[in-house]
């Protein structure tokens, strides 16, 4: 027998015997959706144009919650990332506007169970977003940068129901910006002058109610099936804000479709692979 | 419980009434009187030179919404703006549609050429066989005394390695000749580069502001701006700047700044200008409307939209012409060696 099948057989042996070495620990697993959707979008940036521009976006994106401590069920943590890409035409159809943008999200949420297969999700979170659009016709200044910072209050509502032998899962959340900051230049300031002379003097503001109402909302439809669990969801990200008397604005409403995973995660050779697991559908 | 929920629920509804309170401004409809409005109108709140022209421009509306009647089609209604937009006396000021642009052009036309460039390929000058770096032609002239460089726009960009080149072939000469005649312009930060090998030490050459409201003399603090000499590559010999009235632009931006420079010399005509940095807008038939927003000065203050007086004035002279020399590198080139 070679030698190399003999490595390959003892590498086995030994990968199955440390697959039954299991410990009574009870492990957080990590619930993860990833999406890819697609919707519309309309888009008001007054640097580039006073006109709204109506079109299309992709949009892609994971989601990811584990509780912190797997004997505590009430309090997890959360990450989202998306990104958009999209393309939206001046009113007269004879210019678009190329638009892209990146969001990072982090959070806390307190769960409670006021009822059976109803949880209720509150807490709060933090994000920071880049993202730029391009008005190609624009000569001296076709592109408009988008950046801003928040922190937010989320919720989350969460029903489980069974339909046809299936546990389906619905859940509704709404993220709100409570306090943050946000890039918005005067309106006739040139990036030259932000960018290359450094003045960006009125370019980034604090931003609250007063100056930015904005929501992310989502409706989600968790569908299992033999190995794996389908979400529909239903996306509407709105953004209007105000800084240096002009007014943004963004209005994004996607249909996305992903996969849910409870995701269990290895961490170097020591750890025994644990007999009881909770995720934070539980 | 059932009190956070019903908080939770009417959150969203709160954020929906106070959506009412930030209110957009009115768009002009896609008519003949909304597009001139909404020309009118972003011309009177975001150019930046109706005070320092003296322009009415209030008057101006006046005189061109009466001629609106007189519009038939998508043709005549673009000349009508075009034309209206002449008022503003500035090469900044563009309107483009997908069949025209309209264009002011006298900053250049309505002044001597003070240029020919088939002289400056003949054999005297650059000749046949010249080298171009990045967007630079350049050759030895005045039996190798002196180095040309030739750039047409400050559009075509050039690297730290092709001056390390021009200057070595230069490594022998007295002097530098940079001709920016014809030269409409391009990318300001290409100005200040090119510039940045002439400076010893870090100079105020010049100030840029913007608008910060609707009102027409309303203006930012100027913001001061700085030529820093580059790190590694420096001309430390006399160099003359050659000038005319198509000198415009980005290529104002560079004269300005050269204005400044130790041993610099601005020979030829005046610039032409173009002082005005220029953003864009829209109207609601979808052309586009470019225009001056932040007035940039010289280090005195001075407003250079009208152009960059030369330290030398010199003309091209017909009869130079007639006899295959051009009067102002002539000039130039008895500067240095004088």
């Amino acid at each position: 027998m070679k030698k190399s099948t003999i490595l390959v057989i003892f590498l086995f042996i030994f990968v199955l015997i440390r697959a039954q070495q299991f410990t009574d620990e009870k492990y957080a697993l990590t619930t993860t959706a990833t999406s890819v959707g697609a919707g519309f979008i309309t888009l008001l940036d007054p640097y580039l144009s006073p006109f709204e521009y109506k079109g299309f976006e992709m949009r892609i994106e994971n989601k990811s919650r584990r509780f912190f401590n797997p004997d505590n069920d009430k309090l997890s943590y959360s990450h989202r990332m998306y990104l958009e890409l999209g393309k939206g035409n001046h009113p007269s159809g004879k210019n678009s506007m190329l638009f892209f943008n990146t969001n990072y999200m982090y959070g806390l949420n307190y769960h409670m169970r006021p009822v059976e297969n109803l949880m209720i999700l509150a807490g709060g979170s933090w994000d920071i977003d880049l993202g730029g659009k391009y008005l190609g016709r624009n000569v001296n200044n076709p592109f408009s940068l988008d950046f801003f910072s928040d922190l937010n209050a989320t919720a989350e509502i969460q029903y489980e129901f069974d339909l046809k032998n299936r546990s389906i899962r619905i859940q509704y959340g709404a993220v709100c910006p409570v306090a943050g900051f946000m890039f918005v230049p005067m309106q006739n300031v040139s990036y030259y002058e932000l960018f290359v002379l450094d003045n960006t003097k009125n370019a980034f503001h604090f931003s609250s109610v007063h100056n930015k109402r904005a929501w992310y909302q989502y409706l989600n439809l968790d569908i299992p099936f033999k190995s794996n669990t389908l979400r529909l969801s239903l996306q509407h990200d709105y953004q209007k804000y105000s800084a240096n008397e002009v007014i943004y604005r963004k209005n994004a409403i996607s249909l996305s479709v992903g996969a849910v995973m409870h995701l269990y995660t290895f961490r170097g050779n020591k750890d025994r692979i644990p007999t009881h697991f909770i995720h934070s559908y539980e | 419980m059932s009190k956070l929920f019903r908080y939770i629920l009417l959150l969203p509804a709160l954020i929906s009434v106070l959506q009412a309170c930030m209110k957009e401004p009115d768009i002009q409809p896609n008519t003949n009187k909304g597009n001139l409005d909404a020309l009118w109108q972003i011309i009177d709140r975001r150019y930046c030179y109706l005070d320092y022209k003296n322009i009415n421009w209030d008057s101006i509306y006046t005189e061109y919404a009466v001629r609106l009647d007189t519009v038939t089609n998508k043709y005549g209604l673009f000349d009508l703006l075009g034309e209206m937009l002449l008022n503003l006396k500035d090469g900044h000021v563009n309107l483009y549609s997908e069949f025209d642009r309209s264009r002011y052009w006298k900053w250049y036309t309505d002044y001597p050429e003070n240029f020919n460039s088939s002289l400056i390929y003949t054999n005297r000058y650059l000749g046949n066989n010249y080298r171009i770096a990045g967007g630079i032609r350049y050759r030895k002239i005045a039996g190798d005394r002196i180095g040309y460089m030739y750039y047409s726009s400050f559009s075509n960009s050039f690297s730290d390695a092709n001056i390390r080149s021009v200057f070595e072939v230069f490594a022998g000469c007295k002097g530098l000749i940079i001709d920016v005649r014809g030269n409409g312009g391009g990318l300001v930060s290409n100005a200040a580069l090119l510039a940045s090998y002439f400076f010893d030490e870090k100079k105020l050459t010049s100030y840029i502001s913007h608008k910060t409201g609707n009102g027409h003399s309303d203006f930012s603090e100027p913001t001061a701006v700085y030529t820093e000499p580059h790190k590694k590559i420096k001309w430390e010999r006399p160099v003359v700047i050659l000038t005319n009235r198509m000198s415009y632009s980005a290529t104002n931006e560079f004269v300005c700044r050269m204005k400044y420079a130790p041993k610099a010399t601005i020979a030829g005509d005046k610039t032409g200008g173009g002082g005005g940095l220029p953003l864009s807008s829209e109207l609601p038939n979808g052309w586009m409307v470019r225009f001056s927003a932040s007035p940039m000065y010289d280090a005195g203050m001075i407003n250079t939209e009208w152009g960059i007086d030369p330290d030398v004035k010199v003309n091209l002279s017909k009869q130079d012409e007639a006899n295959g020399y051009d009067t102002i590198i002539e000039k130039a080139v008895s500067l240095i060696l004088d």
